[in-house]
């Protein structure tokens, strides 16, 4: 019989919450459906290393590595990264469009004080 | 207004520039320049001071701003699009922190008005730059060449003339001090031609403050490295 320690209990109930509170989020429309849809396989992903963390020791040998825990270390740390980097380049945009409206308003401001003085 | 100067407007970028701007306007307006100046959202007295200043010279002076600071790079390309709304013929960008030299200005023009060129960078002499900002300016130039595969004197000074035509094909977005080597790669991607001319510096305390550092260096090669993903 498998036996259930409390960690694991607790990153399920910690999962569950999760996603209910994903799919709150995206019946309110507060995320895409791609979004959602990544969301609840990183939430199910979570659940299935929390319930068999042995299982991720034979994926940690098929890359090299002889601990689980060193794999879900390494892919975590790569997954921040990449997404980290596309936060940057989303900021990086926003701030191209925020100052694209900065300008217009600062060209029609121009033009406006320019009519008032003719 | 002589002819020599009537068709040419010089793009002031300002930032926090209350001590410089009366005496830059006022000095540039004086020799009959048109002038766009840029307040980039200063929380000091520069808008205040310049609408004053304005009011001297009102057939010259051109006063745009920025209700935000959205950094050097946007203030140029908003002072570069209201100049050739203004159906400018050169646009020349000069800093507003008094470190340039007036009578450069008629240096950079020179080879734009003789036809040859349609840019031109004003190279300050490194030699006459304090140590730590004559390496990084090095440093800079060199991060040019590797990333744009341009080589230039200086690819990070403030002097700097354009054509109507190079002006309206340069499409500059980065927002801080990364666009005096954007202006660059604008330059080499639009196959523009360009000529380079000595200019003098003036260095104060706090124009040595400002501009390029190992700091703001770092920030602009991070910026062209990221320009490779897009």
């Amino acid at each position: 019989m498998m036996t259930i320690l409390l960690y694991q209990v607790l990153v399920f109930i910690i999962a569950i919450i999760a996603i209910i509170y994903i799919s709150l989020m995206y019946k309110n429309k507060n995320i895409s459906f791609y979004g959602f849809i990544l969301s609840i396989i990183i939430c199910f992903l979570i659940i299935s290393i929390g319930l068999y963390p042995q299982q991720t020791t034979i994926i940690a040998h098929f890359f090299g590595l002889k601990r689980g825990l060193d794999l879900i270390f390494a892919f975590s740390i790569a997954f921040l990264m990449f997404i980290l980097f596309l936060l940057k380049l989303k900021l990086d945009k926003q701030n191209q469009e925020l100052t694209k409206l900065i300008r217009k308003i600062a060209i029609y401001n121009e033009e406006y004080l320019d009519n008032e003085d003719s | 207004m002589s002819d020599y100067v009537k068709d040419v407007f010089l793009v002031v970028p300002a930032y926090n520039e209350e001590k410089h701007v009366e005496k830059v306007l006022t000095d540039i307006a004086g020799l009959g320049y048109n002038i766009i100046l840029v307040n980039d959202g200063s929380p000091d007295n520069t808008l205040k001071i310049s609408r004053e200043v304005q009011k001297k010279y009102p057939h010259q002076i051109h006063i745009v701003s920025h209700l935000i600071n959205r950094g050097l790079g946007a203030a140029l390309k908003t002072g570069m699009t209201v100049a050739l709304k203004y159906n400018a013929k050169y646009i020349i960008t000069f800093d507003a922190d008094g470190q340039h030299n007036f009578e450069d200005i008629s240096k950079v023009i020179k080879p734009l008005k003789s036809g040859k060129v349609d840019a031109v960078i004003g190279s300050r002499i490194f030699e006459d730059m304090p140590a730590s900002k004559r390496f990084a300016n090095r440093v800079m130039n060199l991060l040019t060449f590797i990333f744009y595969r341009v080589k230039v004197k200086d690819s990070q000074s403030g002097l700097r003339a354009f054509s109507a035509i190079a002006a309206s094909e340069i499409d500059v977005v980065s927002s801080g001090y990364g666009v005096s080597s954007e202006f660059i790669k604008e330059i080499k991607e639009n196959n523009i031609l360009f000529d380079e001319v000595p200019i003098t510096t003036i260095y104060t305390d706090e124009t040595q403050h400002k501009g390029t550092n190992a700091i703001v260096g770092l920030k602009i090669m991070i910026k062209m490295i990221l320009d490779l993903f897009r």
